[in-house]
């Protein structure tokens, strides 16, 4: 029936593309694996892997799902990266966000990403959504691709 | 005593959905309103986990709401903000949503039932939250959207009455909680001062339960703001689209004016007796069936002297009730069941019934067909996604 709302089928960007450069003690891991989990749907979410090529480089594509849009259920993501180096796990990226757009973890895309997995502290970005992570970058690029 | 303004309030109400799982409330509690932002581990935050759902069908937790300090600028402040439906838990709620029966609170007054089996499950930790807390209090800021502003409602009246704190309400797009009798009650001991309703013109989620359920500030507009998006796509409910209303606003300058004050006696019989089409897709359609049932009820209740309270109490669905007290109407004299007669048709007609021509047709079975079709059309306005599950 046209009157229901909610029957909108939308786009929704769960996690934005990542890239950057896993290190440890300042030198690059390779043959790291990263481990993305993200839920959105149910608290128990699903995990993909990704690996640092010889350089410690990784990059992690847009992660998207279509779902229907409704004003009465919002939709709210939690996302987490954990790197696994070595025999030991880090976790590296821990956010929460509610807004569907692209890049609406930082409010921009990170450039010349780095982390560095030996870091003590996470640090806390706070202005788009709940983020903490290790990773520094030198700018953010607030065009949207 | 201060005030939060309609853009932190809202920014709380909206935040409150990036936290998707309870591992991420130490990051929400490191926003610039609280405590954790300044120390680190120190404060005595606690997560609030309610039961969402049907007692029996699920027994579905979520993390639901989140107790803190305030933090610079909010000191001895307390914040209880409250999270709507989510899609991870979206079945739960929506069994609570639906469950439109009455329940008294721990006042006596007659509340939502889901809503208040919702905020109950949550007492227990509010509860403890405010045990451990030796400070002094100088305010509790009660904020939600949509369910969650149903929960701040309880909460705010709870704290007041059980606490004696001073308490100040926050509410974006809340459905009704409670009844008449409740509204009334909660705004005299909050004070219509301290209860910030605010509402799109357009959005269906405050426009039900219907009658009884009634909204507080008792007897005022709240803060409403106009919209043009379309009541049936219900995008006036976003909280994004919230925030944006309120963006840079103060309290006072958030008081648009409805149109057409539904309260005014005329008004409702004029209402009643024109023959223009009506449509269950227009927002002004359903302020003036709250109305109308309010004021044919309260005839009907003077002519019987029957009690309202004592009626719409109990074991049967709310349909049931406002039936019973119509069909009772019907047998009373002339200048009371006539307004009932032109309720019943106005409401068949808008329904696409057919509509009946004889004072006689109308049966409390007939009446309570008409009642239980409006409330479904209600809640379809506003829960549709029930329909899908």
């Amino acid at each position: 029936m046209s009157f229901l709302f909610g029957d909108e089928k939308v786009e929704a960007v769960l996690f934005s593309p990542l890239e950057g450069k896993i290190t440890y003690e300042s030198k690059p891991a390779s043959g790291a694996v990263l481990k993305l989990w993200i839920a959105w749907k149910d608290q128990d979410g699903e995990t993909k892997n990704f690996n640092t090529d010889e350089n410690g480089n990784f990059s992690i594509p847009i992660q998207t799902i279509e779902y229907r849009s409704s004003p009465l259920a919002q939709i709210s993501i939690a996302q987490i990266i954990t790197v696994e180096y070595n025999g030991s796990e880090y976790e590296i990226w821990k956010a929460g966000k509610s807004s569907t757009n692209l890049y609406a973890e930082l409010g921009g895309r990170p450039e010349n990403l780095v982390c560095e997995l030996t870091k003590e502290e996470m640090d806390t970005h706070l202005d788009s959504s709940l983020l903490e992570t290790l990773c520094v970058w030198t700018n953010l690029d607030k065009e949207k691709d | 005593m201060s005030e939060l303004t309609p853009p932190v309030a809202a920014t709380l109400a909206g935040r409150i959905y990036d936290v998707q799982n309870p591992m991420l409330v130490d990051i929400f509690l490191k926003l610039p309103y609280f405590m954790f932002a300044k120390k680190p581990g120190a404060s005595p935050h606690s997560h609030l986990k309610a039961e969402v759902g049907g007692r029996v069908v699920l027994n579905f937790k979520d993390g639901f709401g989140v107790c803190a300090h305030g933090g610079k600028g909010y000191e001895n402040e307390i914040f209880l903000i409250f999270r709507g439906t989510t899609t991870a838990n979206k079945k739960a709620d929506i069994l609570t949503d639906a469950r439109i029966g009455i329940t008294s609170n721990s006042a006596g007054l007659p509340v939502h039932t889901g809503f208040y089996h919702c905020f109950s499950s949550m007492l227990p930790d509010i509860n403890s939250f405010f045990s451990a807390n030796k400070g002094n209090v100088k305010v509790v800021h009660c904020i939600g959207h949509s369910l969650g502003g149903a929960v701040a409602s309880l909460a705010a009246d709870w704290v007041f009455r059980t606490l004696k704190h001073p308490t100040k309400l926050y509410t974006f797009g809340a459905p009704r909680v409670g009844t008449d009798w409740f509204a009334n009650n909660t705004t005299s001991s909050l004070r219509k001062e301290n209860i910030h309703r605010v509402y799109h013109r357009t959005d269906p989620v405050p426009m039900v339960p219907l009658y009884p359920f009634m909204h507080a500030p008792y007897h005022s507009e709240g803060h409403y703001i106009y919209s043009a998006y379309p009541l049936t796509s219900g995008t006036a409910h976003f909280m994004s689209n919230y925030t944006d209303s309120v963006k840079k606003k103060t309290w006072e300058q958030l008081c648009d004016v409805p149109e057409q004050p539904c309260i005014i006696e005329n008004a409702i019989e004029g209402w009643l007796k024109s023959k223009s089409p009506v449509n269950t897709s227009s927002a002004t359609f359903w302020r003036w069936v709250d109305s109308a049932l309010i004021y044919v009820i309260k005839k009907v209740a003077m002519g019987t002297i029957m009690s309202l309270q004592t009626a719409f109490v109990g074991a049967f669905t709310l349909a049931d009730k406002i039936a019973y007290i119509l069909a009772k109407g019907i047998d009373l004299a002339e200048k009371i069941s006539v307004w009932i007669e032109l309720l019943m048709r106005k409401l068949m007609q808008a329904l696409g019934m057919k509509v009946t021509q004889n004072k006689k047709e109308l049966t409390h079975s007939l009446i309570r067909g008409v009642l239980v079709r409006l409330t479904e059309k209600a809640n379809q306005e506003a829960q549709n996604a029930l329909k899908k599950l």
